[in-house]
């Protein structure tokens, strides 16, 4: 457990791509090339944040609904996977 | 409103190894008045205690949910930009404020209100980054909200933050054009303000019983987002609508909370007493519900057109002169005999 929560650490914790609350700060952009590279960029997280949540999503989400069908828990902190 | 069968407190997901309380990272218990800590939502920071729940959030909302948190990320790339050169004197705060206020109603704002940026309504270690706040209220759309704890509620919840963000990048890029600094804040999961003590402070309402602000109009029916900024502004001060008085005794989200996480009796959280939600009891229903909200919607104040004759009522109640006691029965009434 303390290895995993190591690794985990050090890759910056669970999720497989962890976009989903971490747009707190995307910088200011103040000329227009700075805008347009920041916008593409933030494009580029957003069509991350969405191809995670239908594909990793999607594997979670299956094997959530398996474990309550066979009155099992899915462990949050074991069966997630950590980032890449 | 009551909740319809609102899905039981059994979770198909938990922990192997539980986190530590997030009633302790909190500070529920402790004396002095300490800053808040970071607990669930973590932006870009190390991992917190709660973050494997968190993540699992992420990949266990609904698609309607999602779809919002992206196009509220998208809305909020212009949070910060580029301040014009000349900047516009300002004599006459009050003005200001009059006119920034209707701004923000004019950029559809339900609520707006203005305070000073206090540490207390930062996470512990973020700087004060702007002097003052205008804090912004946006209403939801009751008629889907009343199908809490169902998605529709949901995706309503979040589309309503989508929106008052949007209002937030309006008023700070005007503000900006004003020759200002100022940044929009419209993240619900934002870690570096917190939206409710300052929306206190402006005075947008009062904490109740379960947690969330409760407005006069809109009791707890909205969602929050804010502009902090150096423009000089004539600070709102906070309201009292009685909402101590009703939460004292009203145990509406008490009863009708699933997981049991809200009290009847205030607590002591970082050297305040005040109404406190039972985080490691609320937040796995919340998670699995998506947002559950029970507790906002069947609060008597987020009843529609209820909330001003309830501030009145209460309001009224508190300044009426205590009623007179009772002249103290004879002694022939109790049935005691002088001995």
């Amino acid at each position: 457990m303390r290895d995993r929560q190591t690794r985990l650490d050090a890759r910056g914790g669970y999720g497989y791509l962890r976009p989903m609350h971490t747009i707190d700060n995307q910088g200011g952009g103040d000329t227009w090339p700075a805008r347009v590279v920041r916008n593409v960029r933030l494009l580029g997280r957003l069509a991350r944040m969405v191809y995670a949540y239908a594909v990793v999503g999607g594997r979670i989400r299956r094997a959530v609904r398996r474990c309550a069908r066979e009155g099992r828990v899915f462990l949050v902190d074991e069966q997630l996977p950590p980032r890449s | 409103m009551r909740p319809r069968d609102p899905p039981p407190p059994t979770y198909p997901f938990g922990y192997r190894h539980p986190p530590r309380s997030g009633n302790a990272i909190n500070g529920r218990g402790v004396p002095e008045p300490v800053r808040a800590r970071r607990v669930f939502h973590r932006g870009s920071g190390p991992p917190l205690d709660w973050d494997a729940l968190d993540a699992f959030m992420d990949y266990y909302n609904i698609w309607g949910v999602v779809r919002n948190i992206v196009a509220n990320s998208w809305t909020l790339r212009n949070q910060d930009g580029r301040v014009a050169r000349r900047k516009e004197p300002v004599p006459d705060p009050a003005a200001m404020t009059q006119r920034i206020k209707n701004l923000a109603r004019e950029f559809r704002a339900d609520l707006v209100g203005v305070a000073p940026v206090a540490e207390k309504a930062l996470y512990d270690g973020v700087p004060v980054p702007f002097p003052m706040a205008i804090c912004l209220g946006w209403a939801m759309d009751r008629e889907e909200m009343v199908h809490v704890p169902h998605r529709r509620a949901a995706v309503e919840v979040m589309r309503a933050y989508r929106k008052v963000s949007r209002v937030a990048v309006r008023l700070a890029r005007a503000i900006r054009a004003m020759g200002w600094p100022a940044r929009a804040y419209g993240n619900p999961n934002s870690t570096d303000i917190l939206h409710i003590p300052l929306a206190i402070e402006a005075g947008l309402g009062q904490l109740g019983k379960h947690g969330s602000l409760i407005n006069r109009e809109h009791g707890s029916n909205f969602r929050l987002a804010a502009v902090l900024t150096e423009l000089p502004l004539d600070r709102d001060a906070p309201v009292d609508i009685g909402v101590d008085d009703l939460c004292r005794t009203c145990r509406r989200c008490v009863l009708d909370c699933p997981p049991g996480a809200i009290t009847d009796a205030r607590q002591l959280v970082r050297g305040v007493e005040k109404w406190y939600v039972d985080f490691d009891r609320c937040v796995p229903y919340f998670v699995k519900t998506h947002g559950c909200a029970i507790c906002i919607e069947v609060c008597p104040w987020s009843e529609p057109g209820r909330g001003p004759q309830l501030a009145h009522r209460l309001l009224a109640r508190r300044k009426a002169p205590p009623p007179k006691s009772p002249p103290p029965p004879a002694p022939e009434e109790t049935g005691s005999r002088p001995g």
